[in-house]
């Protein structure tokens, strides 16, 4: 086979080989393999309960005539709301002129990717009858948001593919030209996907256009994604999703765990790969932890205004719903997420020591699952208590307290989205190798890039 | 806490004992499961109900139901025999096999009602049955005459309820002190015309004003329906007849057409316009990009070439 003469890069090789070396995807060690190993697990338990499901119906999910969503619904608005991670950091940071987004952009995209791509699978899950799924296309009433919200999903999914994609394209042809002893069917896959990248000026001037045009288009999309998925809730008239408020709330509420995800994936590879603090240091964290603390007083605000307001009328219905939330059977979960899912980390986050990697980690976990809590307590306790009495109804229909089965499918969806970024950092690079080549010449421009 | 648990429990069970004691049997019966050791088939629990419809039509409906890990699950295809007085080939009405929902309902075939007699014991029981234990209900009732009829003046429109039932010289004399429930049947349901239900005063008459305004078909039709529900000697009694008294339901062909709680055939122009630019726009920037990326694989390949 002939080898091609690599593209040149106009800097020291060897400081090209220290980032090469540092940045390059690296086959999984013995805790990446076991990492595979236990997520491939979970996932596949979940594939296994969901065929058992797809045979026998919802029937063998808690969900019933009154609580007909639960934990997959809260599962899929967890899982839009942390696929706009993507959006922030690619685009917003963008536009923005962030000098320390470089080597979270990859980062973010790969969890915008896997997790848009679960949103979309969970859905799915939640039919009782997926094989009609064609007919939401088919038979589409434009008027219905959910109608918009398999559009919007669709679209973001898309644009945010490019978004991961485009970006690569200078990286894939740097380890088609220099990454040796690889097989010949990953070289294959990067020459393919590097689609003859030479650093042609044209290319270079065509890439740069296109990425800033989807940093653009991305924005109003993103926007569109969590704003349509909380219409699903708002549109109806339910105590607790009857709020003029729920767009900017989930919104607000996405960034903030989005910016959790990344701390959390960014501390991850920075312990686990040798070298990684060059690339994600403790600047990068002190960045991400005021983010962090910004978005979350913003959820903070949006959330006093969605309770404190209901609860000074207590009216009807919603008081019920409000009863059960602030001192009833919710009332452990609501206050464990309010306080540890965003007090806690403002409180934290506040002070400088706070922001150093590993407390930011910690409360990057506390963000994440708090966010999962949260999106039950959106979902499910509402659908417990309708305006409509419950009236000669099971004991068992009147709460919805998930099946084994379901926590397992709901599991196997968020190990296979965390696979997902584990198999995307396997063979991509998680932090862009050329641009960090570029970034680290002393004459280099940030304003060029931003 | 034990302690106002064990209190609590008590006088639960105290009342239950009471209500039990002093309840009147009802003509919606239903039978508790028999002891099956015998023949280890399951047990079942018959519930029957007697209904007459128009003062003429005399149903029975018995509903089989099985204990099923502590829920009770319609029994589909079982055999009911209907029986009046006792069990007998001599006194058998019909027979009538259950539906999905458990239910078998026997039309009364009035040339085999007893003519000597104005009460009736009436008896469903499921016998011989592969795979259940053998079990009956039964119940009791009364002749009744129950009639509806409907009154227009020059500004009022009345519904005049009569109940009678044979005396002990087996004339018709009037029932006094039965509760009577008027309704207007709707598209999925009755429509009750007053939360409280109306009583035969000692005439064993009733007589409503019927309101104005309800809406009716296209011709201003309604079906208004009398019931007396569930009572201890008649039974479930119901007379029902249909009179234009309700308001003409027009529907105009060109309102409700273009709303968003319209069928997907009627979307709101707006509607269908601003979403197909944003996707028209979106995905046309998209096409765009694609475009664009195959613009860097052709300056690729000619670099190379």
């Amino acid at each position: 086979m002939k080898t091609k003469k690599p593209v040149p890069l106009p800097y020291p090789t060897d400081q090209i080989e220290a980032i090469s070396r540092d940045l390059m995807p690296k086959p999984f060690g013995l805790s990446g393999k076991i990492w595979v190993a236990v997520l491939s697990v979970i996932f596949l338990t979940g594939l296994y309960f969901y065929i058992e499901q797809f045979r026998f119906g919802l029937g063998i999910t808690a969900m019933r005539d009154y609580s007909t969503w639960g934990i997959y619904i809260a599962n899929f608005v967890f899982f839009v709301a942390i696929s706009l991670v993507g959006s922030l950091v690619s685009a917003i940071l963008k536009l923005s002129g962030a000098r320390l987004r470089t080597p979270l952009t990859r980062i973010s995209e790969m969890i915008a990717v896997s997790s848009i791509i679960f949103a979309a699978l969970v859905i799915i899950v939640d039919m009782g009858r997926p094989d009609r799924f064609l007919n939401v296309i088919f038979h589409a009433r434009i008027q219905s948001p959910i109608t918009w919200d398999v559009i919007v999903i669709s679209t973001y999914l898309t644009i945010s593919l490019l978004l991961f994609y485009l970006p690569l394209i200078p990286d894939l042809a740097f380890m088609r030209d220099r990454y040796v002893g690889i097989p010949a069917w990953q070289k294959k896959m990067y020459t393919f996907l590097a689609l003859g990248w030479n650093s042609h000026p044209g290319q270079e001037k065509i890439l740069r256009r296109a990425e800033q045009i989807l940093a653009i288009l991305i924005i109003p999309v993103a926007f569109g994604i969590h704003t349509v998925t909380s219409w699903l809730f708002a549109t109806t008239l339910r105590p607790g999703w009857d709020s003029n408020d729920f767009g900017p709330y989930f919104v607000s509420g996405a960034f903030m765990v989005g910016a959790g995800g990344v701390i959390a994936a960014m501390y991850i590879f920075r312990t686990h790969y040798s070298n990684w603090d060059k690339y994600l240091t403790d600047k990068h964290f002190e960045f991400m932890g005021r983010l962090l603390v910004l978005l979350s007083l913003v959820y903070l605000y949006f959330n006093i205004n969605e309770y404190f307001v209901p609860a000074y009328k207590m009216k009807g219905g919603e008081a019920e719903h409000l009863r059960a939330l602030f001192h009833g059977r919710y009332a452990p979960l609501f206050w464990s997420v309010q306080f540890f899912g965003m007090v806690l980390p403002i409180i934290v986050l506040m002070f400088r020591r706070g922001r150093k990697p590993l407390p930011m980690f910690i409360i990057s976990i506390f963000v994440i699952v708090g966010a999962w809590f949260k999106r039950f307590l959106i979902v499910v306790p509402t659908l417990s208590h309708p305006y409509i009495p419950m009236d000669r109804l099971p004991e068992s229909w009147q709460h919805y307290i998930p099946t084994f089965k379901e926590w397992s499918i709901t599991a196997g969806t968020l190990a296979g989205a965390l696979l997902i970024v584990t198999l995307l950092a396997r063979f991509f690079p998680a932090i862009p190798i050329v641009e960090t080549i570029e970034e680290a010449k002393p004459d280099h421009n940030f304003e060029e890039i931003s | 806490m034990s302690t106002i648990r064990l209190i609590r429990l008590f006088t639960k069970s105290l009342l239950v004992s009471i209500s039990l004691c002093f309840l009147p049997g009802l003509s919606v019966a239903q039978s508790e499961p028999s002891d099956s050791a015998d023949t280890g088939k399951p047990e079942t629990s018959i519930e029957l109900m007697y209904n007459e419809a128009n003062n003429h039509s005399k149903v029975l409906t018995a509903t089989v139901k099985t204990n099923v890990k502590d829920t009770y699950e319609a029994v589909k295809g079982i055999s009911v025999n209907f029986y009046q007085k006792e069990v007998g080939p001599e006194n058998l009405l019909g027979t009538s096999s259950s539906n999905d929902k458990g239910v078998a309902i026997l039309v009364v075939p009035e040339d085999k009602l007893s003519k000597t007699s104005v009460d009736y014991t009436f008896i469903a029981a499921s016998e011989n049955d592969a795979k259940f234990e053998d079990n009956q209900e039964e119940i009791s009732v009364s002749e009744s005459d129950f009639v509806m009829t409907l009154e227009q003046g020059d500004s009022s429109r009345q519904v005049l309820i009569k109940l009678q039932a044979p005396d002990a010289n087996g004339t018709m004399a009037p029932v006094a002190e039965v509760e009577v429930r008027l309704y207007v049947q709707r598209l999925f349901g009755l429509l009750a015309l007053s939360v409280d239900p109306e009583t035969t005063d000692e005439n064993g008459e009733i007589s409503v004003d019927f309101p104005a305004g309800i809406p009716g078909d296209s011709a201003g039709n309604l079906i208004i329906v009398a019931k007396v529900e569930e009572h201890e000697k008649f039974g479930n009694l119901e007379f029902q007849r249909k009179i234009s008294w309700g308001t003409p339901l027009i529907i105009d062909p060109n309102k409700n057409r273009r709303e968003l709680w319209s069928s997907r055939a009627n979307a709101p122009l707006y509607l269908i316009f601003i979403i197909n630019t944003m996707l028209i726009g979106i995905w046309g920037v998209i096409a765009y990009i694609v475009y664009e990326v195959f613009k860097i694989w052709k300056l690729g390949r000619q670099k190379a070439s």
